[in-house]
């Protein structure tokens, strides 16, 4: 299975578009666009604006989510923006704050 | 322990600056900059467009831009590479493309050693056999060659002394002509004749047209050539004496 991994010393400014999944650990800045999965593990930060098609939050996003199918905001996520998606799920422990809107 | 990797995939386009600490390995498309103080590999699937600055980058993708490297840049036998490299070791590999310029730092140029040259003997024709034939040919005013018939043959004859080639062509001009010369080099003044435009052996009616640049006269204004020169009107017309006589 193909994976991008942006790893915990990476920071990484601009736009990432792919069509597999993407595993963040380190700092990504800009624009997120997938059409797999998002994973963005602990100690993960992202600033973006989100596009995919599942989304797991366990780091910290701040920027909008805009999901095809699922959004998780695991415990310890920590989740700053606006939620798009079919689907929620919002884990005891998270931390979340904007608006949720599943009506895609 | 293996060490925390960062990688593109194949199907992930990175747009803007990568930064980090740890190994990178391009399988996708990464362009803007990239910053990286560990390994960058670059994937055959691999096409990094942009300027890097790692510690040591492997290539066997396409990279346009150029690398910057602290220790080491390695092309790869399927690696492609357009752009300059600045590292201290550089390996290219056989098969590898490159196209751009190389700095490995300070690099002394090896300089060729002078070869002894053996020593130069002037060179002559085979015909030559007066040596001071070109001198003495140079001491005659070179300006227009005499149009006497007589000196010529009196010059072929290479056992001629080269008296016969001096007073041959112009004898008078001779006088006329030596202290001029020192004149005109320790002063430049417009002057109204000039030596090669009077010769007093030749007073044709029409002064040689090339001759006439120096002066930057007219083309209609032709001097008087028949007159030989006086030393004192060749100095111009303030009436300054200069340096005419030799003093002393």
């Amino acid at each position: 299975m193909a994976n991008t991994v942006i790893g915990a010393s990476i920071v990484i400014d601009g736009e990432i578009s792919g069509e597999e999944d993407l595993i963040v650990r380190g700092t990504v800045k800009g624009r997120i666009t997938l059409r797999e999965n998002l994973s963005v593990e602990q100690g993960g930060v992202v600033e973006a604006d989100i596009e995919t098609q599942n989304a797991t939050v366990s780091g910290q996003v701040t920027g909008n989510i805009m999901a095809s199918e699922r959004v998780e905001i695991s415990a310890g996520g920590k989740m700053v923006g606006d939620l798009k998606a079919p689907r929620i799920l919002i884990a005891d422990g998270a931390t979340f704050k904007g608006n949720v809107d599943m009506d895609v | 322990m293996a060490e925390p990797t960062t990688i593109i995939g194949e199907l992930t386009s990175v747009q803007g600056n990568i930064q980090g600490d740890e190994d990178l390995v391009v399988l996708g498309r990464v362009e803007g900059i990239v910053q990286i103080d560990r390994t960058l590999v670059i994937e055959p699937s691999g096409v990094v467009k942009a300027d890097v600055s790692v510690r040591n980058v492997m290539i066997n993708g396409v990279v346009v831009g150029n690398v910057t490297a602290t220790e080491s840049v390695h092309i790869a036998v399927d690696g492609k590479m357009v752009g300059d490299i600045s590292a201290p070791r550089v390996v290219i590999a056989d098969g590898a493309m490159f196209r751009g310029k190389v700095d490995m730092g300070d690099v002394e140029p090896v300089r060729a050693e002078p070869t002894q040259k053996p020593e130069q003997q002037p060179r002559r024709s085979p015909f030559a056999r007066s040596i001071p034939q070109p001198a003495r040919l140079a001491a005659a005013p070179p300006r227009r060659p005499p149009v006497e018939p007589a000196s010529e043959p009196a010059r072929r004859p290479l056992q001629n002394p080269p008296e016969d080639v001096k007073p041959a062509p112009t004898p008078s001009r001779k006088p006329a002509n030596s202290p001029a010369r020192p004149d005109e080099e320790a002063v430049k003044f417009p002057e109204p004749v000039t030596p090669e435009e009077t010769r007093p052996l030749e007073p044709s009616a029409v002064p040689p047209p090339a001759k006439r640049r120096r002066t930057g006269r007219p083309p209609g204004s032709e001097p008087v050539p028949v007159e030989p020169p006086p030393p004192k009107p060749r100095i111009a017309v303030g009436k300054r004496r200069v340096s005419v006589r030799k003093k002393g």
